[in-house]
């Protein structure tokens, strides 16, 4: 998802041996995932009655399967951060799966929740139930990466063990108010909402690209609670950098972007243009959505966008221009002076920047 | 929905009503400071961890994550989990009233979790309301359940008891583990009704059970009690014994409610197993007995999720017919029976082994649905 979200991510950080360490580990925890063999003796336990395998391929792996296809590269993100904070990428390889798979489960997450059938008054029991069984293979995914903690497999000590429980608790429940308020929103048409609360919700909303990685780095190589706190908010900026900045190049394109359709649900909740729809105080025209008791996300978020080009404004333009560049500022004011990241401020001043001289 | 508490109290043995009785107040009082009625900054930084640097429309998230659970915890629950927590806390001499926002957190994540019962099985009624997913739409009954249950641990990965680090992590690896299971269960039961699985094994339909809800109902309880009580290392995998032989006695028991409820008070509608084509004991008993036209009848119906009366009689009438509640009956009575073998091995005093034993009889043979 980053190299869909961050122009020249792929150039910058994507470098290869990073790459493969990624793809291999995932590709071996993929293969653990579907051995029944390994999940009794690590992840579920023997049970004192009899678990059921064949639901592993039919019932979990065929319906998560694409959202796998492809991780979000947040890993690279974490073990870049966690080499420059001094800690051991190498040993701490495998926790790139707490990542991904809260990755690949947000993708599912989003597929069903911004569903068009949702939209319907009466939605169809079979189809509703068929998403579900989706939903709850995602489910699945996101939970199971936690055997990694209760096996101590890190062999970290209690009080970083339980930070990352915590830390993994933060993230789950402020991911969720993210798409909870978008959602709520999307059912109002926008109406009424604040542009101070729009950039908020945005940075919870992504909270699992940068803050999610680059936080769970500082807690591996055991940076100080005090970072950490300052750490978070300077990332805070930092995702609202990317984010204004992929709805600055969105305002300035003619045509919106594609993406794999299964990261489709994720893809609208990053990309929605919101930022330009507050600044110009502009409405959405209820009537393409009067059949609906919950108006379908996407097509909200497809409605903004086709308000906002058709009132494009290049003033707007520079004033999103202008934000990114004071949220990056306040990043990099925030980690300079705490002597953090110079690596990783670098690399994505290279992505946002490119070509402005910045 | 007090007359629905009077009721479920006159169907409980003497002393657990009692206990019941003593330790409502506190329960409710938990629920209500744990889990508030608006949210804002603070409130956002103890659950996420982080400052926020604008201000939110506190009132969208609350609407969006806090309220579905709310609804529910407002019409009033059994509270059965906390006060099995309360009775465990009790009985390794931990005074239960010192403990309410723990007892509160228990009945949060029961509550935040039933609203994916209730999607799953496309109900329209809990507790004599609207579902979250009717109320609310599906995606805000799915993203405040999941996020209103994380959120609910916050007491456990804030160490908010201030318990010292080795029991705190030990009580965040007990949550962690049951919930792989709870989803791994998840897994299996929506993969058998979806593909119309109709050889679903006695071993694995209890696996799949004790996996899926054994969470909350009730190892997960006993369990988390059990840690934070200090009880002796050799009760805990005897108390987790209990608690999955309990959850055997309440779901079979819920399971025949479904097909014959004896209170339409707590706004369950009859038959809904039926409708969403679940694989539940009793219907795995009565396909295994059934003749084989009549095992191809409720096959049929079964992947037809009806919603038709007269259809669901019908299976109805064949679940007698083939003595489904008579197995079942005997099923939990069977499972009662284990669960008092397993108390008296506790290391706890008489008085709370009666009320241990009274509770399992009152989950597996009395209770409403």
């Amino acid at each position: 998802m980053l190299n869909h979200l961050i122009e020249g991510f792929d150039s910058v950080f994507l470098e290869d041996p990073e790459r493969s360490a990624v793809q291999g580990c995932l590709a071996q925890e993929a293969a653990a995932l579907m051995d029944p063999e390994y999940l009794v003796s690590s992840v579920i336990g023997e049970g004192e009655f009899d678990w059921d395998f064949d639901s592993l391929d039919d019932g979990f792996m065929k319906l998560v399967g694409p959202y796998m296809a492809e991780p979000s590269w947040t890993s690279v993100l974490f073990l870049q951060s966690l080499r420059e904070f001094g800690g051991d990428a190498q040993r701490d390889l495998r926790a790139i799966v707490f990542l991904e798979y809260a990755y690949y489960s947000s993708l599912i997450n989003d597929f069903y929740n911004f569903h068009e059938r949702f939209t319907e008054f009466e939605p169809d029991r079979w189809a509703c139930s068929r998403l579900t069984q989706l939903r709850y293979a995602g489910q699945y995914l996101s939970k199971y990466p936690a055997y990694l903690l209760i096996n101590n497999a890190f062999g970290v000590n209690q009080d970083t063990q339980s930070a990352i429980h915590q830390w993994l608790a933060n993230v789950y429940v402020t991911l969720g108010m993210g798409r909870g308020v978008m959602v709520k929103w999307a059912h109002r048409l926008y109406d009424g909402v604040k542009l101070e609360a729009y950039l908020q919700n945005a940075i919870n909303g992504m909270c699992l690209y940068v803050l999610f990685p680059v936080v769970l780095a500082a807690i591996f190589a055991g940076v100080a609670d005090e970072d950490r706190r300052v750490l978070k908010q300077a990332l805070n900026h930092l995702t609202l950098a990317i984010k204004l900045k992929l709805e600055h190049r969105l305002y300035g394109a003619t045509a919106g972007e594609t993406v794999p359709s299964e990261l489709s649900g994720s893809w609208t909740a990053a990309s929605t243009e919101g930022t330009a729809f507050l600044l110009q105080e502009l409405c959405l025209d209820p009537g393409p959505f009067a059949g609906s008791r919950f108006p379908d996300v996407r097509a909200v978020g497809d409605g903004i966008s086709n308000v906002v080009h058709t009132r494009s404004d290049p003033a707007v333009g520079e004033r999103i221009g202008q934000m990114v560049r004071e949220h990056f500022s306040r990043f990099e004011q925030v980690v300079s002076e705490r002597g953090m990241l110079p690596d990783m401020r670098n690399r994505f001043r290279s992505c946002l920047f490119a070509g402005e001289g910045e | 929905m007090a007359r629905n508490l009077r009721k479920m109290l006159k169907n409980m043995p003497e002393s657990l009503a009692a206990f019941y009785h003593k330790h409502i107040g506190t329960i409710k009082d938990g629920i209500a400071r744990y889990f508030p009625h608006a949210v804002d900054a603070p409130f956002f930084e103890t659950v996420s961890g982080q400052v926020p640097l604008y201000d939110q429309d506190w009132p969208a998230v609350y609407d969006s994550i806090l309220l579905p659970t709310q609804e529910y915890l407002d019409r009033g629950g059994k509270v059965l989990r906390p006060v099995l927590v309360a009775l465990t806390l009790e009985a390794y001499g931990l005074d239960p009233s010192d403990y309410a926002a723990f007892l509160g957190a228990i009945e949060v994540m029961e509550d935040s979790s039933i609203i994916m019962d209730d999607y799953i099985d496309n109900s329209e009624l809990r507790r004599g309301g609207p579902c979250a997913h009717v109320a609310h739409g599906f995606p805000i009954a799915n993203i405040s359940s999941c996020t209103a249950f994380a959120l609910s641990h916050y007491l456990f990965y804030n160490n908010e008891m201030g318990l010292p680090r080795e029991k705190a992590t030990r009580l965040l690896n007990a949550f962690a583990w049951e919930h792989i299971q709870m989803a791994y269960g998840q897994i299996e039961e929506l993969y058998w009704t979806e593909s119309n699985v109709n050889s679903v094994a006695l071993s694995q339909y209890l696996q799949e059970t004790i996996a899926r809800c054994a969470f909350l109902s009730f190892r997960g309880p006993l369990r988390y009690a059990a840690i934070v009580a200090d009880a002796p290392a050799e009760d805990i995998p005897v108390l987790e014994r209990i608690g999955e032989y309990l959850l055997i006695g309440y779901h079979i028991r819920g399971d025949t409610l479904d097909m014959s409820p004896d209170s339409d008070e707590w706004g369950k509608i009859a038959g809904e197993d039926i409708t969403t084509g679940r694989r539940t004991l009793l219907i795995n008993y009565v396909l295994e007995k059934a003749e084989p036209g009549d095992r191809a009848e409720l096959e049929r119906i079964l992947n037809a999720r009806t919603t038709d009366e007269r259809i669901k009689h019908w299976v109805y009438d064949k679940v007698v017919q083939y003595g489904g509640f008579a197995f079942t009956r005997e099923m939990a009575r069977a499972y009662h029976e284990k669960t008092r073998e397993q108390i008296l091995r506790l290391h706890i005093s008489e008085r709370h082994r009666q009320l241990f034993s009274e509770f399992s009889d009152f989950a597996a043979m009395k209770r409403s649905v």
